[in-house]
């Protein structure tokens, strides 16, 4: 069990030495006020290791300070990786919340109570798929051995009457995350972006988009790529490269 | 578009804003007292925080001729806070001798109202004894008549039905002229209207003015200069002048219709001696008499011109006159995260209110907050001018000399028919590094102090330390371990099939005999042919044991005491469809492993061991054949 843990925690590090003096050395420039420099520093750490949610969120905040065309879009990207990852961080919650708001936006959907969405939000899909990766194993181990044993049998009934309700509530709430949660996510890169009803500059312009929207991606055709745009409930098709996946 | 809602937001933002923002208004003259001949400066003044200030509405002083003379806008930013100042200046004259008052002078702002209080003039037939002419501030003060322009011969709007001539074939008693000095102006152009009004007849106070028609035009009306005497006709004549600034909107022929002056003049009243009434008319009227007269001016129609197309810089935004332009910055070194004021200066003759912000340049190292503006604007004989004022803060994203570019001003100069575009100098600031706010403090109002923590501005949360390892990457290997759930699964699957297998054999023991006979005769026929070699008597056995055993799984029934018959015997009564050749080759098989199992050395008892194991072979696969259909 031990050797399967220390295994498991192998695998979830990749080049975690590397990402951290990354971003010590993004932190120390974006102390400085550099923050193109800071920002390729957390670039590299996310690269490195993309489940550190530090170097999302610190990338995020580079691209803020930049303000550049298209860094808002960024910084929100960003910021929404942060959150897949460490949704529990009251700190990537507010700038992620900062940052939408300059889209049109807003991280709590409206008419939502804050503390039922924080709640909602209190693991990671990640963390809940986990969950219920381990409900299942415990459901199968528990299972396996009162099916062996008629012995264990009715010492086992409880423990794996438990295990079903755990693996059934984990599996429950990891599915209502995915469904609630955007698919495919992207975020409009341009300012204005003018969204076409086909791929191609010769369909007309449907709407206009404004920097920052979070958006899903359904389609890619020739460079294109079809949006949907959830707040508003529209659809239409944006060059590739003025979406950044998320 | 994006323009237009951002206007109406900020517009909506503004009337919500001023419905909760306290403001204060107030006015003030220059005299209290004053003589027919002399005009008084109305002063209004609004003043209070936020973006949007009502504007004064005055009462109705139908003492006074009233005249706009100018107004100014001031924005200051105090921590956040912006305070707003306007002051509005009329010139009023006096129409008649006797005391004048000034109502009381509203605003309001949809939810609150001010007023002022009433103000007293008392207004003297002449001059009061050792009355000294206020001094007046320069922009109050009427300026002195600018001559006309002899470029070109202005448009003239004569008295309708020509000059009357008076007594003697001078002059007539009074009679007005209107006149424009720019016949065919380009859109937007700054034209001055005169006009004229002369009397040389004595007036009952002064004449009542009613403004001509302007449609098609912005209107400014400029404070009037004072009566002056002048030598016309043959006459001495008191001449007023009143002029007004119009701004035309539009090309084509557009019409400034008829001005109008009414006045009380006094003259002598022809008696006659011989009339029957003489006397009693003498002594009760005397010699002179009131009449109320009304002039009026011809229209004048104005050809005005498109601005041309050809040379039009892209920063133009419509402003027709001559403008300067002039910028600085209330610091030229601070620290990223500070902030700097940039003011722009835009100086010139035109309708400056219409002029639009400037369009300032990319300046991706700088955060730009939202310009305001400031407009001063003097009126005088010679037309409107003043200046705009645009003010801007600028905070630094990233250290370094950063440079603030030239910022660029067009406008249509009508004296040269041509586009003209001035523009500031290009100034460097020094920016050193510092605290890391930056490009997104959004500034809310401070509240008074107290106990409790006010925000001052609301920003993105500060860069983290790498967090090391935690459960969330736990938790992605978890998820990511393929592996794991196979082995799960499986262990899971496997368990459930040995107990359904165990299950099955608990459940149906006839079915699992009858299921596992063919194996079963089959595996002890190899073992039968293994031992055939070394041991003939326990290969027979074995092959004894074959067929028997397979035919007690069959039948269902004990292998110990199974005979011939009775195996016979059953196999009919359970498959009646049983071939008779198959019990037939039964019996055969049956004996000849007998004999060959007890009387080996027995004619025929030593056969092929090999061919009879082939033989019950054959057989127990047709039985089970049979028996499974």
């Amino acid at each position: 069990m031990r050797l399967l843990f220390i295994a498991l925690m192998f695998a979830a590090q990749p080049g975690w030495g590397g990402a951290r003096e990354d971003i010590v050395d993004g932190n120390k420039l974006y102390g400085e006020s550099k923050f193109a420099e800071a920002a390729a520093k957390y670039k590299e750490a996310a690269a490195s290791d993309p489940f550190e949610a530090a170097a999302h969120f610190d990338l995020g905040n580079a691209y803020f300070r930049l303000g550049g065309p298209g860094d808002l879009a960024r910084a929100i990207a960003c910021y929404q990786r942060a959150f897949n990852l460490s949704p529990r961080n009251g700190d990537i919650r507010h700038n992620l919340d900062f940052a939408l708001r300059r889209a049109g936006e807003s991280l709590v959907p409206t008419g939502m109570p804050s503390a039922a969405f924080v709640l909602f939000h209190i693991l990671s899909r990640t963390e809940t798929s986990a969950l219920h990766w381990l409900g299942f194993w415990a459901f199968c181990l528990i299972a396996s051995a009162a099916l062996w044993r008629e012995g264990w049998r009715e010492r086992l009934k409880g423990w794996l009457l438990w295990a079903g309700v755990f693996w059934a509530c984990a599996a429950g709430w990891w599915g209502l995350l995915a469904l609630t949660e955007v698919q495919s996510p992207g975020v409009v890169l341009a300012s204005d972006a003018e969204v076409r009803s086909g791929p191609g500059l010769n369909f007309p312009v449907s709407f206009k988009s404004p920097e920052g929207r979070r958006v899903s991606i359904l389609e890619e055709r020739e460079g294109w790529l079809e949006i949907g745009v959830l707040k508003e409930g529209l659809k239409g098709w944006l060059p590739a490269e003025q979406v950044e996946r998320i | 578009m994006k323009r237009a809602l951002l206007s109406s937001i900020l517009l909506a933002c503004a009337s919500a804003a001023a419905l909760s923002q306290e403001f204060n208004v107030s006015a003030s003259v220059n005299r209290t007292e004053m003589s027919l001949e002399d005009q008084v400066v109305l002063t209004v003044s609004v003043s209070g925080t936020g973006a949007g200030l009502p504007e004064p509405q005055l009462p109705p002083m139908p003492n006074f001729n009233v005249h706009g003379a100018g107004q100014s806008r001031n924005f200051t930013f105090v921590n956040g806070v912006m305070t707003n100042s306007a002051e509005y200046r009329y010139v009023l004259v006096p129409r008649f001798p006797g005391k004048a008052v000034i109502g009381p002078i509203s605003a309001s702002n949809g939810n609150t109202t001010r007023q002022t209080a009433p103000i007293e003039i008392a207004v003297l037939r002449h001059a009061p004894a050792g009355g000294a002419q206020p001094q007046q501030p320069p922009s109050q003060r009427p300026a002195p008549q600018a001559p006309l322009p002899q470029a070109a011969p202005p448009a003239q709007g004569a008295p309708q039905g020509g000059l009357p001539r008076g007594p003697g074939g001078f002059g007539p008693d009074l009679y007005v002229t209107a006149e424009v000095d720019r016949p065919h102006p380009y859109v937007n152009e700054q034209i001055v209207l005169t006009v004229r009004f002369y009397t040389a007849v004595p007036l009952m106070g002064n004449a009542e003015w009613h403004p001509p028609g302007t449609q098609g035009f912005l209107v400014e009306d400029i404070p009037p200069g004072q009566p002056r005497s002048i030598v016309e006709h043959g006459r001495r004549y008191s001449l007023s002048e009143i002029k007004l600034v119009l701004f035309p909107v539009q090309p084509g022929e557009l019409t400034i219709g008829p001005s109008t002056i009414v006045c009380q003049v006094q003259q002598e009243m022809n008696v006659d001696p011989f009339s029957p009434d003489f006397f009693q008319r003498f002594f009760s009227q005397g010699l002179m008499q009131v009449q109320s007269k009304e002039l009026k001016t011809k229209p004048i129609v104005l050809k005005v011109q498109p601005l041309p197309e050809a040379g039009k810089p892209s920063s133009f935004s419509g402003f027709v006159g001559r403008l300067r332009v002039k910028a600085e910055a209330d610091k030229r070194s601070l620290k990223v995260g500070d902030a700097l004021n940039f003011t722009l200066t835009v100086e010139g003759t035109g309708n400056l209110k219409s002029l639009a912000d400037p369009q300032l340049p990319d300046m991706p190292q700088f955060r730009l907050y939202d310009t305001v503006s400031s407009v001063d604007i003097e009126k005088d004989a010679a037309g409107v001018h003043g200046s705009k004022v645009f003010k801007t803060v600028m905070v630094p994203k990233v250290s370094g000399r950063l440079n603030i570019p030239a910022i660029p001003v067009s406008f249509f100069d009508p004296s040269k028919r041509a586009y003209d575009t001035v523009e500031t100098r290009p100034m460097d600031i020094d920016a050193a590094p510092g605290a890391a706010a930056g490009p997104t403090p959004v500034y809310v109002s401070a509240s008074p102090g107290g106990t409790t923590i006010t925000p001052l501005m609301q920003d993105i949360r500060h860069v983290k330390a790498p967090a090391g390892p935690g459960l969330g990457r736990l938790a992605a290997a978890l998820s990511g371990a393929s592996w794991l759930h196979l082995i799960a699964l499986a262990v899971f699957v496997l368990s459930l099939a040995s107990f359904l297998h165990r299950e099955r054999l608990l459940h149906d023991p006839a079915g699992v005999r009858f299921r596992g006979a063919l194996d079963k005769a089959e595996a002890t026929l190899s073992r039968a042919r293994d031992a055939q070699s070394a041991d003939a008597q326990t290969s027979a056995g074995l092959l004894s044991e074959a067929l028997a055993q397979f035919l007690a799984d069959k039948l269902n029934c004990a292998r110990s005491g199974l005979t011939l018959k009775q195996a016979q015997q059953i196999v009919k009564e359970r498959f009646p469809g049983m071939p008779e050749g198959h019990l037939h080759q039964l019996k055969l098989l049956w004996e000849e492993i007998d004999l060959y199992r007890y009387a080996p050395s027995a004619p025929g008892g030593t056969g092929d061991a090999g061919q009879l194991i082939d033989g019950v072979r054959e057989l127990i696969r047709a039985i089970d054949e049979e028996m499974r259909r």
